[in-house]
């Protein structure tokens, strides 16, 4: 009689039981049916298109930068007191002092010099005129040695340091300047 | 049937699924963030170069670069959307547990000396909130993030000689400011 009573007393913590067991499993259920609905894709993420005229890049570089490339561009610490004044087309107009010691003298002499740079079949081209080096000839002379090849160099230099950072597949688009930036817009071509 | 039975069913049900939703709502809550939020940069001063990247060309290189992207599911592919506010939402396709899902989240970028900082905001798995979960489970995915981030800016940076100092983003571009060193 006693044992009877018991198992009736019980039935309903072990009905409670079973019913705790069902309510996990359904609210699991609920939860995977909630991610399922919401997270799986039968439709596959829309594909990146690329637009060509567009860059991926847009480099802007200030004078105060430009300044300071130039001026370690040249071994020997050779420019002081550089100016750099940035003109419409791509021109940077460059003033300042060069030094140079020959046989024990050192040599100063005030220079002025343009730069103009172009985007050329992808690449940064930079084309040095109108070099402009003391008024005496014989100074002249002697320090003209330290700006040539000063373009094909910067050339070098810009377009190496571009590949480094933006990897050899990068595509420069267009150069443009104002009377502060350099802005350089480019795009990868690599897959 | 007796009504204590029935009673004790339903109890037990509706204690089991409490029980389960809990359960899960504590353990997505749980692990909290593995890092610190990057505070919000302005544009530097005395930044000489800007580098702004489109987010077309991040979204193209996280689908192309999807297999060996950090994360605990396979990445198939995915897309970027750098918005204003030094942050950016994304959302990738993996093939997870359930089979193949897209999980959407949110990035916050920041610097400090020198280096960027990218803290996983918010990650979800559908309308499922996982971010702590994910920080639970992967701990150092963060990190490894931003230490993979920073070795190819040091990469890319290392000739021209530039410092980081800061990061900003529009609707469109996640932008870089340097200076020369």
């Amino acid at each position: 009689m006693q044992s009877s009573y018991r198992s009736a007393d019980r039935t309903p913590i072990g009905f409670g039981c079973g019913g705790c067991g069902c309510g996990v499993l359904l609210a699991a259920l609920a939860l995977a049916v909630l991610v399922m609905a919401t997270a799986s894709t039968s439709v596959a993420l829309p594909a990146v298109k690329s637009d060509p005229a567009r860059p991926d890049i847009v480099i802007t570089v200030q004078d105060a930068f430009i300044k300071q490339t130039i001026v370690r561009s040249v071994p020997g610490d050779a420019l002081k007191d550089v100016t750099v004044k940035l003109q419409a087309g791509g021109v940077i107009a460059i003033q300042g002092r060069v030094e140079k010691t020959l046989l024990g003298q050192t040599l100063s002499a005030p220079f002025s010099l343009a730069m103009r740079l172009a985007a050329q079949n992808g690449r940064l081209r930079v084309d040095v005129s109108e070099v402009q080096v003391a008024d005496n000839q014989a100074v002249s002379a002697a320090l003209q040695g330290i700006f040539e090849g000063l373009g094909d160099q910067a050339s070098q230099m810009i377009n190496q340091e571009l590949a480094a950072g933006l990897g050899s597949d990068a595509y420069i688009m267009d150069v443009t300047t104002d009377d502060r930036r350099v802005i350089v817009r480019a795009r990868w071509t690599g897959p | 049937m007796n009504v204590n039975r029935w009673l004790g069913l339903l109890i037990g049900l509706l204690a089991g699924m409490f029980l389960c939703c809990a359960g899960t709502a504590v353990i997505l809550s749980l692990g909290g963030t593995s890092s610190s939020v990057p505070a919000l940069s302005v544009v530097p001063s005395n930044a000489t170069l800007d580098v702004a990247i489109d987010e077309a060309y991040l979204s193209r290189t996280l689908a192309q670069n999807a297999k060996g992207f950090p994360s605990p599911w396979p990445v198939l592919g995915g897309r970027m959307n750098i918005e204003p506010g030094n942050q950016a939402t994304f959302d990738v396709l993996v093939d997870g547990l359930l089979g193949r899902m897209t999980v959407a989240g949110r990035l916050t970028f920041g610097v400090a000396q020198g280096r960027l900082l990218i803290h996983i905001a918010e990650v979800k798995l559908g309308a499922i909130p996982v971010t702590g979960l994910m920080n639970m489970f992967v701990p150092g995915l963060e990190t490894q993030i931003v230490e993979k981030a920073n070795q190819q800016l040091q990469e890319r940076t290392a000739g021209a000689g530039v410092t980081l100092l800061g990061v900003t983003t529009d609707e469109q571009f996640l932008r870089f400011y340097f200076t020369g060193q």
